[in-house]
C-alpha cells in the first residue's frame, strides 16, 4: 500500500499533527486490508449469510493508548460500514517512522485561519457543494485519489470552480494506492475519505468538516430487499458521519463536528441551488461506479450502474439536460434495465407508503433501514422522499430512453459485423 | 461518491418456479402456494431462526416495560440473513405498533413477528429479486406491488409462520398443501377444467 500526504503537507506548509497522521494511517491500513482480502462468494459462505469476513489488524500508531481506548468505537464503525467482524490492535510506532511523518520544519501558514475544510471526491454532489461554499468564502477541498485519472478529474473540477468564483479553494490531495488488490467492494473507502477530511481539518486548526452529499444518496436505502447491510453502501450515511464524528471527538478529547448541509435535499434539489457559473465544473465530474477505474476504455461512464442512473435522473430533474452524458461505455454484465427497474421498483414502494395516511410509519415498515437515520426529523425524511418520488414521476422516461439510440445503433453495428470480428467473440 | 451497490438477483430452483408462475399468468392463489413452498425451502436450507419464539416474547416484554426502544442503530446485526430480518422486524414492530404490542401476549407477539419474518424472507430471497425481471416482462410495478402484498398477507404464508414457530430451526418445516374443495358432481359441471388444475 502507498499512502502519500506530501502534496498536502507541502501545500499547507504545515506538518500533520500526530493524531491526524495516526487517523489517516489507520484508515489507509484498514482500506488496504479491505481491498486485499476477498469476500466469500455466495457458494463459499454458509447458506443464507451475508458477505462477512473476520479481519484482524495490528496498526502501528504514534499514540497507541489513545487509540486503544477508542478501539470499540472504531470496530463498531467498521462493522457498520463493511459488514465485517474487525479486531483492531495498536502498537507503538517508532518516532519519525510513519509514512506521513515529515522532518521538514515550516515557518509560515499558507492557509488563512477560518478557511472551511470541505471533502471533495470529484463527484457531482461534492462539486456542487464546493460551488455553494465558494459563494461565501474560501475553502480547502480535501480529496483522496487512488490513480492518476481520479487525481486529474479532481484537479480539473477544482480549477474550473476556482476560475468561476471570486473565492478560492485550496486543493489538498492525498494519494492512496493498494497494489495487487483483489476485492472490489471496498466498503471502507468512506472511512478513508472522512479520515482524510478530519485529519486535514485538524491540521488547519479546525474542529469541523463539511461533507456535501444529497440525502437520497447518503441514506442509500436498498433498492431491493435482497440487498443486505453494506451491499447498499453507507460511505456517507448520516450514521456513518455521526460515528466518525464521535470517534474524532473521543480520540482528540474535544468536540468535532461533521456537517452535511445537503442531507435533507435530493440530488436534483442540490443541483438547482448550485450557481450557474459552476455548470462547466459540474460537467467535468464523475459519478459512475467504474468511472475512475483504469480498466475502462477511455474512462467513459457506463450509463448502467445505479450511480449513473441517479446522475441522469437528477440532471434531468434539475433542468441541466445539457450536462447529460452522451458518451457512455456499456459493459457486458452490467444490466441497465435490471438496475433501472430496481430503482423504479423502490420508487413504487415509496410512493405507496407516502400516499398513505401515516407516511412515516409506512416508510419505516417498508424500509426498516430508516430507523438508523440520524440528524433528520421524520418530517424531513418524508419530505425528502416525496420530492425524490416526484422527480422520478416526471423524469423516468428521460432516464429510460437516454442513450437508447446509441445503444441500438451499437447493436445494429454488432449485427452487421462478421462474427469473427465482434468484440465479444472469444476467438477474435 | 460512487456507490457500487450490489443487487443480489440469483434465484433458487423453487423461486425460479414462482417467477415462471408469474410469467405463465397462473392465478394469484396458485402463486401464493408456490411462494409458501419456496419460502419454506429457504427457511429449511438456511436453518430457520432458532431463537424466534424467544425473540417474540422478548419483543413483547420490551414493549410492555419500555426497555429496548432505542432501535438497532449501533447494534451489530448478525450475518445470518433470516435472523437479521427478524431483528429488523422487531425494530419496525417496536417503532410503529408499540401500543398494540403491549395489548397482546408473548405468544401473540411471537406470532406477529413470525408473520412479518416469513414475508420478509419471501421478499429477500425471492419476490424482490424477480420484480425487476417481471417489470421487463411488462408487469406494471404498481400492480406487481399489490400482488406481492397480497401474497405476504395470504393464508399459506400465515400458516407457514405458525409452523415456523413450531419448527424455528427450519428442520421439518413444510409449506401448507394446496386445499381443493370437494365439489358435488352437479357443481362440477359448471367448473372449467383449467380452474381445477
Amino acid at each position: 500500500m502507498t499512502l502519500s500526504g506530501h502534496a498536502v503537507v507541502d501545500r499547507l506548509s504545515r506538518a500533520l499533527p500526530g493524531l491526524a497522521a495516526d487517523l489517516l494511517e489507520i484508515a489507509a491500513s484498514i482500506h488496504a486490508i479491505d481491498r486485499l482480502v476477498p469476500r466469500p462468494t455466495e457458494r463459499q459462505r454458509p447458506s443464507g449469510t451475508v458477505w462477512t469476513r473476520s479481519l484482524w489488524a495490528d496498526i502501528p500508531v504514534r499514540e497507541p493508548n489513545r487509540w486503544r481506548q477508542q478501539a470499540a468505537l472504531l470496530t463498531q464503525l467498521l462493522h457498520w460500514l463493511t459488514d465485517d467482524d474487525w479486531s483492531v490492535e495498536f502498537s507503538q510506532l517508532q518516532s519519525g517512522a510513519g509514512v506521513l511523518d515529515t522532518p521538514q520544519q515550516f515557518l509560515f501558514d499558507t492557509v488563512p485561519d477560518g478557511t472551511v475544510p470541505v471533502l471533495f471526491s470529484g463527484g457531482l454532489d461534492s462539486a456542487a457543494g464546493l460551488a455553494l461554499e465558494l459563494l461565501h468564502g474560501d475553502a480547502v477541498g480535501i480529496s483522496v485519489h487512488t490513480n492518476g485519472l481520479m487525481r486529474g478529474v479532481q484537479r480539473r473540477v477544482l480549477a474550473t470552480l476556482n476560475e468561476a468564483s471570486h473565492h478560492q479553494c485550496v486543493p489538498l490531495q492525498y494519494r492512496v494506492s493498494v497494489h495487487n488488490s483483489t476485492e472490489t467492494s471496498q466498503r471502507s473507502r468512506g472511512l478513508l475519505f472522512l479520515a482524510a477530511g478530519v485529519a486535514t481539518a485538524w491540521a488547519v486548526h479546525q474542529d469541523h468538516l463539511r461533507v456535501f452529499e444529497n440525502g437520497i444518496g447518503a441514506v442509500n436505502l436498498p433498492y431491493l430487499r435482497s440487498q443486505q447491510g453494506a451491499q447498499a453502501t453507507k460511505s456517507v450515511h448520516p450514521l456513518t458521519l455521526r460515528m466518525v464524528q464521535d470517534l474524532a471527538s473521543a480520540v482528540s478529547n474535544r468536540p468535532f463536528v461533521i456537517d452535511a448541509p445537503a442531507i435533507a435535499l435530493t440530488k436534483a434539489e442540490l443541483l438547482r441551488r448550485t450557481p450557474s457559473t459552476a455548470r462547466k465544473a459540474l460537467g467535468l465530474t464523475v459519478s459512475c461506479d467504474v468511472g475512475f477505474a483504469a480498466r475502462v476504455p477511455e474512462h467513459r461512464a457506463c450509463g448502467a450502474c445505479t450511480s449513473c442512473l441517479l446522475r441522469l435522473q437528477s440532471l434531468s430533474a434539475a433542468g441541466l439536460t445539457d450536462l447529460l452524458p452522451m458518451d457512455i461505455h456499456e459493459r457486458r454484465g452490467h444490466d441497465r434495465e435490471f438496475n433501472l427497474n430496481a430503482m423504479i421498483w423502490q420508487v413504487t414502494r415509496m410512493r405507496a407508503c407516502l400516499d398513505s395516511p401515516e407516511p412515516w410509519q409506512r416508510m419505516v415498515s417498508e424500509f426498516p433501514e430508516l430507523i438508523d437515520v440520524t440528524g433528520l426529523t421524520q418530517q424531513e425524511v418524508v419530505r425528502l422522499y416525496r420530492a425524490y418520488v416526484e422527480e422520478w414521476s416526471s423524469n423516468e422516461d428521460v432516464v429510460r430512453s437516454h442513450g437508447r439510440a446509441r445503444r441500438e445503433s451499437r447493436t445494429v453495428a454488432l449485427c452487421l459485423m462478421r462474427p469473427e470480428a465482434r468484440p465479444d467473440n472469444p476467438h477474435r | 461518491m460512487p456507490d457500487d451497490d450490489k443487487l443480489p438477483r440469483s434465484l433458487s430452483r423453487r423461486w425460479w418456479r414462482v417467477l415462471k408462475a408469474f410469467q405463465a399468468g397462473e392465478s394469484q392463489e396458485a402463486i401464493e402456494y408456490h411462494v409458501a413452498k419456496a419460502t419454506a425451502e429457504t427457511l429449511r436450507i438456511t436453518r430457520g431462526i432458532p431463537e424466534l419464539p424467544a425473540l417474540g416474547a422478548q419483543m413483547y416484554l420490551d414493549a410492555a416495560t419500555g426497555y429496548g426502544a432505542d432501535g438497532s442503530s449501533r447494534r451489530a446485526l448478525p450475518a445470518h440473513i433470516p435472523t437479521r430480518l427478524a431483528w429488523q422486524a422487531i425494530d419496525v414492530l417496536s417503532a410503529v405498533m408499540k401500543e398494540r404490542l403491549v395489548l397482546t401476549s408473548p405468544d401473540a407477539a411471537a406470532q406477529l413477528l413470525a408473520r412479518r419474518v416469513v414475508a420478509e424472507v419471501a421478499y429477500a430471497f425471492g419476490l424482490d429479486r424477480m420484480a425487476p425481471v417481471l417489470m421487463s416482462d411488462g408487469f406494471d410495478p404498481v400492480e406487481l406491488r399489490r400482488r406481492f402484498e397480497g401474497i405476504a398477507r395470504s393464508n399459506p404464508l400465515g400458516e407457514l409462520a405458525r409452523r415456523l414457530l413450531a419448527h424455528p430451526d427450519g428442520s421439518g418445516l413444510r409449506a401448507p398443501g394446496r386445499r381443493r374443495l370437494k365439489l358435488a358432481t352437479a357443481d362440477l359441471m359448471d367448473v372449467d377444467i383449467e380452474e381445477m388444475l
